[in-house]
């Protein structure tokens, strides 16, 4: 993408949020508005709404369900050494792709550390990345390698690609011609490539000729092609690569971010404060809830509400009267992802030994699928190790699995530790999954819209939704829409 | 008839046991399951949503400190077309495969009637429904795990679950799990819906039922004491 559209995104982006105003506000406050609205969730698309509320003078209570506040942006020390860590959620940040997210970073004085190799991220190029393909390792070397490709069954075509890119740039070779057609990504409709819905992108690859090994390692099963087409052309105007970019995580943890959004909004946040009921009519909004150690309902009435808890749970709290019947859909149908991260801590660096650069590979066994290294950010020589796995097995059964699978001679990793968010009853769940085939029309764009007084944000709720950025844009989006209102 | 005749023959003598028992030693008490919102007798619109709240107290433990995690806790609301007539208090026994359900980890990813991390059991049970291998493939999709049937998410595998509990579960989504006249809901408290199979008639309306899923000591039984039916007459249509 051209540079001056992606300035021109970003400035866009700006104007959406007000921190550079911190100063400002405490020197001259804005005049208190007569608006109130009240924040559902205090996970981090929640902190970021009231904090952004709260820079333009409104009138904000965050009501959490749960003790602590971060939802599914945890960082865990419990059962690791020397003030390590492990981020269970939230794993990392991108650059570019969280120009919204390092606003905040920079306004609130937070640090980052480089984080390669990120959730099996393949930058930084050639940095000892090893890939099992039918039981066999490669390594980034082998791969590049056209002899090695055709073996595999890439075809002509896609080998000649392959010399001059990398293999995660293989959805721009079959998409081509559709990205080009995509003049507005600001939706997925009305780009030439409406009858893209009815099917998933993995017939789409195929029609376009891909081989059947190109769409093993592309995916797109159940992934409406529309949808994954303008999710590139979205990344292509932010200026987003294929490969994740440049990854990074808060130093501290990620946590240090709704913990800085925490601090600024002070006792306007209240845990333990799980709504039990929603009322609204065009005057405002009634909401039902309880107070730390507290049966009695209580209620409390505002202008509006922003619903900043994952749709699953959102459910179990009685609007009335009922959302539309589009909004119930998207509320009804929208699947999240659920996936638990495996975190080893190992006494020492062991794949030096053995050889290898990095401890970045990905694997075929059905207990683990992923391992990677923590950048080093508490004075310890230990290491701490993240891996992909199914949610719900024990972290002993994923190591065990490592083990079996590893190529080296011996390891060191002396715990396994895991964070079932399966059992979390409040923010079980990660980000959205792609929309089915033929499902598109029906959530967007009321996945975007409020329902009367009821507004939503969250990772769902943004053109694109991709990790905390997704959160903290369609916050601040929606922040700006209720000034607005 | 014959096996009915042996099977109540059965009952007769496992009743004459128990009541044996019962002489020899204090009745092993059920849980105390009390639905303590909504009001017994109250009314709701057609298609609204109303909030419940459970309490369960077990064996010395209660869901009010957690002791009883709200996992444990399962509501059913059955339509009914009379809320008035004595049918409409009488609770079905609870499926034992919901047994196995709330106590393994399912619901933290699906939920009986939308999507959440995996599908609902509703659309499973729609999307299998009279296909006659069906019930053995789920109950290995169950046990073994499964990726690609639905989406991109995948789901574990459930070694906790023996061949005989996967089966009944996967024999209840496919039976039960699409059912227009009974939805779950799972955990002390949260919403459920007024919704009815067909159109209503004015006395029609849901019986809530509530349930402890939890371990049951030796010998007990899930028999419950306490308010754990209400009955909620819908409005409107
Ligand atoms: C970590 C999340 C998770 C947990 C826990 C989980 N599931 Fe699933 N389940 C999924 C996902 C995701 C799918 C879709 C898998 C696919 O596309 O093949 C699924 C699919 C299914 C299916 C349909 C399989 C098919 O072949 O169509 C059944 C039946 C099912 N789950 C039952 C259960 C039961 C019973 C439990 C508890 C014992 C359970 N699930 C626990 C995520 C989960």
């Amino acid at each position: 993408m051209e540079r001056r559209t992606f300035l021109k995104t970003v400035a866009a982006g700006l104007g959406a949020s007000m921190i550079g105003s911190e100063t400002l506000a405490q020197n001259a406050p804005l005049p208190r508005s007569a608006k109130k609205v009240i924040v559902a969730g205090a996970g981090i698309t929640g902190l970021c709404c009231a904090y952004e509320l709260m820079q333009r003078g409104i009138d904000v209570t965050v009501l959490e369900a749960s003790g602590r506040y971060g939802g599914h942006v945890y960082t865990g020390h419990d059962g690791l050494s020397d003030g390590l860590f492990a981020d269970y959620g939230a794993d990392h940040l991108t650059r570019p792709g969280y120009e919204q997210f390092f606003r905040y970073v920079d306004a609130f004085g937070l640090k980052v550390v480089p984080y390669p190799n990120a959730e099996g991220s393949p930058l930084p190029a050639n940095g000892g990345q090893m890939t099992m393909i039918g039981g066999k390792f490669y390594s980034e070397t082998m791969l590049a390698d056209p002899a090695t490709q055709r073996a595999l069954g890439f075809n002509d075509r896609e080998v000649a690609f392959l010399a001059r890119h990398p293999w995660y740039e293989l959805p721009a070779l079959f998409l081509a011609d559709h990205l080009a057609r995509f003049h507005d990504a600001s939706g997925p409709f009305g780009n030439g490539c409406d009858d893209l819905d009815a099917i998933d992108l993995d017939t789409l690859y195929a029609r376009q000729g891909a081989s059947q090994r190109a769409r093993d390692y592309l995916g797109g099963q159940h992934v409406n092609a529309l949808y994954g087409v303008w999710r590139f052309a979205v990344m292509r105007e932010r200026g987003i690569p294929l490969s994740e970019g440049e990854t990074f995580l808060l130093d501290g943890g990620n946590e240090e971010m709704p913990k800085a959004f925490a601090a600024r909004l002070g006792d306007r946040v209240r845990l333990a404060h799980p709504i039990t009921a929603i009322e609204h009519d065009t005057a405002g909004v009634t909401v039902t809830y309880n107070a730390y150690g507290n049966d009695t309902p209580l209620t409390m009435h505002a202008d509006y509400l922003v619903n900043c808890i994952s749709l699953p749970v959102f459910r179990r709290i009685p609007v009335t009267p009922a959302p539309s019947a589009a909004k119930q859909y998207v509320v009804d149908n929208l699947t999240y992802s659920s996936h638990p991260f495996f975190v080893f801590e190992a006494e020492t660096k062991f794949w030096l030994d053995d050889g290898f650069k990095t401890l970045a590979m990905s694997f075929e066994h059905p207990d683990i699928s992923q391992i990677w290294v923590v950048p080093e950010t508490a004075k310890s020589s230990r290491v701490v190790l993240k891996a992909f796995g199914p949610g719900g097995l024990s972290p002993q059964r994923v190591l065990a699995a490592f083990r079996e699978v590893y190529p080296g001679k011996r390891d060191t990793i002396v715990q396994a530790l895991t964070w079932d968010w399966t059992k979390d009853s409040f923010a079980p769940t990660c980000e959205m999954d792609p929309f089915a085939p033929g499902t598109l029309k029906q959530f967007w764009p009321e996945i975007m819209k409020p329902d009367g007084r009821l507004y939503f944000a969250g990772t769902y709720a943004d053109a694109l939704s991709r990790g905390m950025e997704s959160c903290v844009r369609s916050a601040a989006r929606v922040a700006q829409e209720i000034a607005d209102a | 008839m014959q096996f009915k005749v042996l099977a109540s023959f059965a009952v007769v003598l496992a009743s004459s046991l128990t009541a044996a028992l019962l002489r020899a030693a204090p009745p092993a008490p059920g849980p105390q399951v009390d639905i303590t919102s909504p009001a017994d007798h109250s009314r709701l619109a057609w298609q609204a949503r109303g909030s419940y709240t459970v309490t369960v107290a077990y064996d010395g433990k209660s869901t009010r400190f957690d002791e009883i995690p709200s996992s444990n806790v399962l509501l059913a609301a059955t339509f009914v077309a009379d809320t008035d007539a004595p049918a409409a208090r009488r609770a079905a026994p609870l499926p034992e495969a919901l047994v196995h359900v709330t106590q393994s980890n399912c619901m933290g990813c699906h939920d009986f009637n939308a999507s959440s991390g995996g599908p609902s059991f509703a659309a499973i049970g729609k999307r299998y429904a009279g296909q006659p291998t069906a019930a053995a493939t789920l109950a290995a999709h169950i046990r073994n795990g499964s990726r690609g049937a639905w989406g991109s998410g995948s789901m574990p595998p459930h070694p906790d679950l023996g061949p005989a509990q996967a089966t009944a579960i996967a024999d209840w989504i496919l039976a039960h799990g699409a059912d227009p006249a009974v939805r779950y809901y799972a955990g002390k408290s949260g919403s459920f819906r007024m919704i009815a199979p067909g159109k209503p008639g004015p006395r029609a309306g849901l019986m809530l039922s509530a349930y402890y899923t939890g371990p049951l000591k030796s010998g007990a039984t899930r028999n419950a004491s306490g308010r754990n039916v209400v009955v909620v007459t819908g409005t409107g249509s």
